[in-house]
């Protein structure tokens, strides 16, 4: 129980959860409309690249966050119009994002900084401190993040707005059936933009977190393939926000391990492959109930249909 | 060539060559706005990977990885299929092929090499085995499960390199293949090898494949609708599996072309992407065999020229990687490209 429970175990679950569940929900809102994002990655790179540039230059952090949020929004734009305007494939814009993203960031860093390998130190958003009064709960809230906190308030909104609200219901009616959603008379198109935008908005946010929140600093490459964990955390979270935070936060605790792990006969190899494995089991096997939204993926042609 | 037919050639490679132009605007764009002459640094550009032999065997060795990977895309595509696991696939060839490089001694080169390569097949093979019973057995949809295996393939790769064939030493790779299982250069000291070679024989034998045999043909009507395949007779099933396989075993090979041919061992993630450029490439090339081929030499020549022109020009050398992002967007945009065009010159109002 103790070492298996310990407050440095606790604190690296939650910091290495916290981009996974946002990175998560903001999957979920590309997804619920029927829009596969496998752009996540690319996304959330971006949006580190621009926290961590947007703090060094205004010497603000929150400026970095606002800086995140609007280029997610810009990709999560591009990536909209790919899949609704032109048609295209989902997972050819998103892969397209993923490469342009990791070369434009190399690039500007190169031409910003004459540095290929990482941004220079910027402002870090705030911690909470100062609990250490509190008994067991504060040790373990002492130096969480503030981003860690907005990421599990905007999952209980999220929650809230997708199964208590009309819009809610909305929404999730586009990624089912588009053309009965339309026949309803419920703009379509609207729904699957915004949506869209604002999922990619909160990928950007969880970039920000990796930048600075959990360091001051973005490196090259910083990702590295987190995207696409939080890809796997949406799926195993059965595509339900909860679900999402559920499943980020087994992966965090797996993953936390493999900083603990020195003690260990486990490889840490062998760790990092359990969010994956977990992912591809629960698709085998339970995959009928681990189904997504019926229209993901599909291409929305009203004229055609 | 009858003009029907060139026509539709024209209409079949009318959107890659506007997505190449208009990434290319873009480049200038950029260029432009970071203060250097666009026209300059393209010319560099174009020196640095056509300027002489020595920079087209650059290109060309840049260009094998891309071939290899396009043309297991493509056949994955032809069938209705989204390989985004063939970086994945290639890992674990390039580590196939690399111990058995490095564990059988004293056979002939030629048995060496073949033995390798058919390790490195089978691997790719074996990596696609998964996804592709995933798919038709339990309807899983293959993006997911080979994303997911990509990064089971990197930790598995690292842990036979770290843990298990680990060369001492600072630098996280396997020990050196024999220099009877090496692939051999065509242009020394260029690292250019006769995997590419194989790699075009590859794409010929796939060519006549899809258009010339039954095989193919079964699988494109597949790809292209499952359903009318299904009432002509095909069983889809089979033929998605075996092109999923077929694609990884490629896959496969491309991971051995760069293990034999230009490192002489397996470096942990030794690739920068290769698998999911190669996307790009194949769709450049209109998912088309013999298309892939000048698609993924002008990636190798982005990438080799990029490098020469950062040193003449103040561009970054990630230019040529921004290109190739730039052209995938452009190719995604296919349909709006294809339709706007044809019916602007037509004159279509529809």
């Amino acid at each position: 129980m103790i070492s298996f429970l310990t407050i440095s175990i606790i604190q690296a679950t939650v910091a290495i959860a916290t981009p996974l569940y946002i990175g998560a929900l903001g999957g979920l809102f590309n997804e619920r409309v029927g829009v596969v994002n496998v752009g996540l990655d690319g996304i959330m790179l971006s949006g580190a690249f621009a926290a961590a540039i947007t703090s060094y230059y205004t010497q603000s952090a929150w400026m970095g966050v606002l800086a995140a949020l609007t280029v997610g929004a810009v990709l999560g734009l591009l990536h909209a119009a790919i899949c609704i305007e032109f048609k295209a494939d989902h997972v050819v814009s998103g892969v397209a994002i993923n490469i342009l993203a990791s070369s434009l960031t190399v690039f500007l860093l190169q031409l910003l900084f004459n540095n290929k390998g990482q941004s220079p130190s910027a402002p870090k958003i705030g911690q909470i401190s100062n609990l250490d009064s509190i008994p067991i709960l504060g040790p373990i809230l002492n130096n969480m993040s503030y981003l860690t906190i907005i990421g599990l308030v905007l999952i209980l909104l999220s929650h809230f707005f997708l199964y208590r609200t009309k819009m809610g219901l909305r929404l999730r009616s586009v990624g089912e059936n588009p053309y009965a959603a339309q026949s309803l008379g419920i703009p379509v198109r609207r729904y699957m933009y915004l949506s869209v935008i604002v999922g990619c908005a909160l990928v950007g946010l969880a970039g920000a977190f990796l930048s600075i929140g959990m360091l001051n600093v973005f490196t090259k490459n910083m990702t590295a393939g987190r995207g696409y964990i939080a890809l796997a955390a949406m799926i195993c979270g059965r595509w339900t926000p909860l679900g999402s935070l559920g499943a980020s936060i087994f992966f965090g605790y797996v993953l936390a391990w493999q900083m603990n792990a020195q003690g260990l006969a486990i490889p840490a190899q062998i760790l990092e492959i359990i969010p994956y494995l977990t992912t591809i089991i629960v698709l085998a096997f339970v995959a009928k109930r681990a189904r997504g939204p019926a229209h993901v993926g599909k291409i929305f042609a009203p004229s055609e249909h | 060539m009858n003009t029907s037919r060139l026509k539709h050639f024209f209409w079949q490679i009318l959107p890659s060559v506007l997505a190449v132009l208009s990434a290319l605007l873009i480049g200038a764009v950029i260029i432009f706005a970071i203060g250097e002459n666009p026209l300059q640094a393209y010319a560099a550009m174009f020196q640095g990977a056509f300027g002489d032999p020595s920079s087209w065997a650059e290109t060309l060795q840049r260009a094998t990885p891309y071939i290899f990977g396009g043309l297991a895309f493509s056949i994955a595509t032809r069938s209705g299929l989204f390989n985004i696991g063939i970086e994945g696939q290639m890992y674990v060839g390039a580590i196939a092929g690399a111990i058995v490089g490095f564990s059988i001694h004293n056979i002939p080169a030629f048995l060496h090499i073949a033995l390798a390569l058919a390790a490195a097949a089978l691997a790719g093979y074996v990596w696609a085995i998964i996804p592709a019973l995933l798919k038709v057995k339990s309807g899983v949809h293959e993006v997911i499960s080979t994303i997911m295996l990509n990064y089971v393939a990197y930790a598995l790769t690292a842990y036979l390199t770290v843990r298990v064939f680990h060369e001492p030493g600072a630098v996280a790779q396997t020990y050196k293949v024999d220099p009877s299982a090496i692939l051999p250069a065509l242009m020394p000291p260029n690292k250019l090898n006769t995997g590419f070679i194989i790699a075009i024989v590859l794409a010929i034998v796939i060519y006549v494949f899809l258009f010339y045999t039954p095989w193919g043909y079964n699988l494109r009507v597949t790809g292209l609708n499952p359903g009318a395949g299904r009432y002509a007779g095909i069983k889809s099933t089979r033929i998605v599996l075996r092109a999923m396989l077929m694609s990884g075993a490629i896959a496969g090979l491309m991971g051995a072309e760069r293990s034999l041919g230009i490192y002489g061992r397996f470096i942990n993630s030794f690739s920068p992407g290769y698998g999911f450029t190669a996307i790009a490439v194949s769709l450049l090339g209109q998912n088309h065999p013999l298309g892939i081929i000048p698609a993924a030499i002008l990636f190798g020549a982005f990438e080799n020229g990029a490098s020469f022109m950062s040193l003449q020009v103040n561009v970054p050398r990630e230019l040529g990687l921004i290109l190739e992002a730039l052209i995938i967007v452009f190719i995604a945009a296919e349909h709006f490209f294809r339709d706007g065009l044809r019916s602007m010159l037509k004159g279509d109002k529809s």
